[in-house]
């Protein structure tokens, strides 16, 4: 019976640490190659989403974006760096398309993702490749 | 005669078959002599349930015609039951009682769950009884944190956040006292402040949100000399059964530098870290657009120069 009263505590406990425990935001991507030129990159947030998100980009120096959807906000051609601000982000799933002006070798490029959690930290992942 | 015999002893269980059949006994005659089932006596031939009470033995011995000593395993006792009664009754029961025993694990198992189970449920309850009818009297847990930041370019705006988290919910009233430095010129605030005389800028609030955000965007005077610094101080007043003040915790100080106030480092950029702490510290609240698309030109820029002629930041090539 002690085991009991020992097991039905544990399990309170934990309930209660996961009950209360604040959800935390999450956002994460992957990326795909639509042709050669063309990719396309799904970043999926979750609750509570945070209010805004950087994703970077490092491309090899020698390529120029053509068209990007939405558009980049910040580029840094000497840095080989392509920066999207997503402001105002609610949960779900955002889509951006970027076409550049050579062939781009996806297994090169690196894409990462910044943001701030609830607690106000700085969170930073690496979008899978597809 | 046997008194010297316990209350339970253990048979002897291959004698018992042996004695039996040499007397030419059917274990349908012995059963219904001693007063038992038929799936006794198999059990106590079998071995299945060798302890039996003293009076059983005796009439055993007495139906088999022998001493009941003869019939008594010769080992000591180890497993008897002190009540003997429990385990009587069970030899009494049919068969069924000797292939519950399993069954009987199982259901200890079951009601070991299904206690535990309840007794999670009844803490829950408990618990949530109290978060839901716990009395609106507790203390109030009031945090009031502003957030300001540490420099801004003579001539600037920049804005202040004060945030305030009160537990538990409950209709109040919140009186908000902040006093800033008398030189500074307050553009915005938001939500609008209830009145603001002699630097004394003050928000009365009504109802029973928990975490509350007040912010306010200020004109750092262009005639101010670098590296001044101007003091803010405040309290948060809420009054529901009880009243409780505190004051504004957080930064209370800023100081008068050529730099933007989300430049924390204070190196002429906008680094990505810098640019997300500006929309946490913004984003949600109306009217602050043009602060945040301004933080966000400058982010975009490599680098910024405060240019006092113009009273404003302009973005710089870095090349």
């Amino acid at each position: 019976m002690s085991n009991c009263i020992v097991w039905t505590l544990w399990s309170f406990l934990l309930t209660l640490l996961v009950l209360v425990s604040p959800g935390l935001a999450e956002v994460t991507g992957t990326i795909e190659q639509k042709d050669p030129k063309t990719l396309c990159l799904d970043i999926k947030i979750t609750k509570p989403a945070p209010s805004t998100a950087i994703i970077t980009m490092d491309v090899p120096t020698d390529v120029t974006v053509n068209k990007s959807e939405p558009n980049y906000s910040r580029v840094s051609k000497e840095k080989g760096q392509i920066q999207w601000l997503l402001k105002d982000i609610k949960p779900g799933t955002t889509k951006i398309v970027v076409s550049f002006d050579k062939d781009i070798d996806l297994q090169k490029l690196r894409v990462i993702i910044r943001y701030k959690d609830a607690s106000g930290n700085t969170i930073e992942s690496e979008i899978k490749k597809k | 005669m046997y008194s010297s015999l316990p209350q339970t002893v253990r048979l002897d269980s291959k004698k018992i078959k042996k004695i039996r059949e040499e007397r030419g006994l059917t274990q349908l005659y012995v059963a219904t002599v001693v007063g038992v089932t038929i799936d006794t006596i198999s059990r106590w031939e079998n071995k299945r349930y060798p302890s039996v009470k003293r009076e059983n033995a005796e009439k055993l011995a007495q139906t088999l015609e022998v001493d009941v000593e003869e019939i008594l395993e010769k080992l000591p006792q180890e497993d008897t039951d002190e009540n003997g009664e429990a385990l009587e009754q069970q030899e009494q029961d049919s068969s069924r009682t000797a292939q519950s025993f399993p069954n009987n694990q199982h259901k200890k198992r079951v009601a070991f769950f299904v206690t535990a189970i309840a007794a999670f449920f009844a803490m829950a309850g408990m618990m949530a009884g109290y978060l839901v009818f716990r009395p609106s009297s507790l203390s109030l847990d009031i945090d009031a944190l502003r957030c300001l930041p540490a420099h801004s370019a003579p001539g600037a705006l920049f804005p202040v956040l004060i945030k305030i988290d009160i537990d538990p919910k409950a209709k109040r009233t919140v009186l908000i006292k902040e006093d800033i430095p008398r030189i500074l010129k307050i553009l915005k605030a938001v939500p609008k402040y209830t009145s603001l005389e002699k630097g004394l800028l003050k928000w009365i609030y009504q109802g029973e949100t928990s975490n509350l955000r007040f912010v306010y965007v200020a004109n750092m005077p262009s005639s101010i000399k670098e590296n001044k610094r101007l003091r803010f101080k405040g309290t948060v007043t809420i009054k529901t059964d009880q009243t409780v003040s505190v004051g504004i915790g957080g930064n209370n100080r800023i100081v008068s530098a050529p730099f933007h106030w989300a430049d924390k480092n204070m190196d002429n950029r906008i680094d990505d870290e810098e640019i997300l702490d500006a929309y946490e510290l913004l984003s949600g609240t109306s009217g602050m657009n043009k602060l945040l698309k301004e933080v966000e030109t400058l982010w975009a820029a490599d680098m910024y120069q405060w240019d006092q002629k113009i009273r404003k930041y302009v973005p710089v090539k870095n090349n």
